[in-house]
């Protein structure tokens, strides 16, 4: 299957890989998600663009079809899916509204990078990068743990190829996301 | 009248092509042309109602419909969903690649375009392929693109054509993983 990067040699500089991420405003992130809440999942192709403070965020199926489109631009958050459009200006109000799942996309955009927010608190793994982060207060964010695996280097910056987002208060209930591409 | 020509001439290719055997590359664009995703894999129909789809780039999985049901096989997570195959294709012009049955072809009108490729588009506009063009060369499938309501493309084009063979049967039957969950949703 797709070979993912396996981090960096030696450690890294924390904090300059920090500011590094901060830094990076524009992004697209190209792979897999797959949620899956006991016995159901479902998997889809992964195409996520951000170009702060707007985003574009697209689920397709093997075929090529999308699944899921959700927009956020100029502070409108428009869903299509099933051939339904939902409306709102907070994304996450309209994700709660199709999903049911509180799912905390502001700060998604940051963990998604391996950047914790200043509450947030995170283990690292032996190459000073996240291994692992717990969400500080947010509408939400109690919600998810988020745990990292396989950095790869782009544009001199260590970004994660794969990450779970593991629901905390839901058995077996989990987001994983693999980034093929990382483009910035 | 034109419509009626252009079906019956699609009809007559696609069931000379009783079974398809190729290596595809996908590329799908986004309605502003960016490209979001490439694949890579191999296409296996016969007909009537089979197909294996299988993908290797970037990942693999495999989606194989055997003309009851449609089995989708995801290591990504670890999970072999089953649907019935006449919910799976509801409304999808894929499905005349491999039949010849009135009822699923009324559903569509056909249209013959200039550079001779055909246009498939759903009679009542439902559904999430809104548009299914076939590339013939030599009478031989070699491209197909769909397109949906996003107006985004999904393009495969096909290498390595074989129309010619007689299909394994088990090329259309899943074994299923023991490690992986079973979602039977017939």
């Amino acid at each position: 299957c797709s070979t993912l990067p396996d981090g960096p040699e030696e450690s890294v500089d924390l904090p300059a890989q920090l500011e590094a991420l901060k830094a990076v405003n524009q992004w697209k992130a190209a792979g897999k998600m797959a949620i899956r809440q006991n016995n159901e999942a479902v998997s889809a192709t992964l195409s996520w663009r951000y170009d702060q403070p707007d985003f574009q965020f697209r689920l397709t199926n093997l075929l090529g079809i999308t699944l899921v489109d959700l927009r956020y631009d100029a502070g409108d958050a428009v869903l299509k899916a099933d051939d339904k459009v939902f409306e709102g200006n907070d994304p996450q109000q309209v994700i709660a509204q199709v999903t049911g799942w509180q799912l905390p996309v502001q700060r998604l955009l940051d963990w998604i990078k391996g950047l914790p927010g200043p509450t947030d608190q995170y283990q690292l793994n032996d190459k000073q990068l996240l291994e692992s982060l717990a969400p500080g207060p947010c509408k939400g964010c109690g919600e998810w743990k988020v745990s990292y695996a396989n950095y790869g280097q782009v544009d001199k910056v260590w970004l994660p190829h794969a990450l779970t987002l593991t629901n905390t208060q839901q058995p077996n209930t989990f987001i994983k996301i693999r980034i093929d591409r990382w483009t910035l | 009248g034109g419509e009626d020509a252009a079906k019956t001439a699609l009809k007559q290719t696609l069931s000379n092509m009783q079974q398809f055997k190729a290596d595809f590359t996908q590329t799908v664009k986004d309605m502003d042309g960016d490209v979001i995703h490439e694949a890579s894999g191999k296409l296996i129909m016969a007909r009537p109602d089979k197909l294996r789809w299988e993908t290797l780039q970037p990942d693999e999985t495999l989606l194989i419909a055997d003309g009851r049901a449609v089995w989708n096989v995801d290591p990504f997570v670890e999970q072999v969903t089953i649907i019935d195959q006449s919910r799976a294709i509801q409304d999808n012009p894929m499905v005349l690649l491999t039949t010849g049955s009135d009822t699923q072809w009324d559903k569509f009108d056909i249209a013959r375009k200039s550079d001779g490729s055909y246009m498939i588009t759903p009679v009542n506009g439902t559904g999430q392929i809104q548009a299914l063009q076939l590339f013939f060369e030599n009478a031989r499938l070699s491209r197909l693109i769909m397109q949906d309501a996003q107006a985004q493309h999904s393009e495969l084009d096909f290498d390595n054509i074989q129309t010619d063979f007689s299909p394994a049967l088990n090329q259309f039957e899943v074994t299923l993983p023991d490690s992986y969950t079973i979602d039977d949703q017939r």
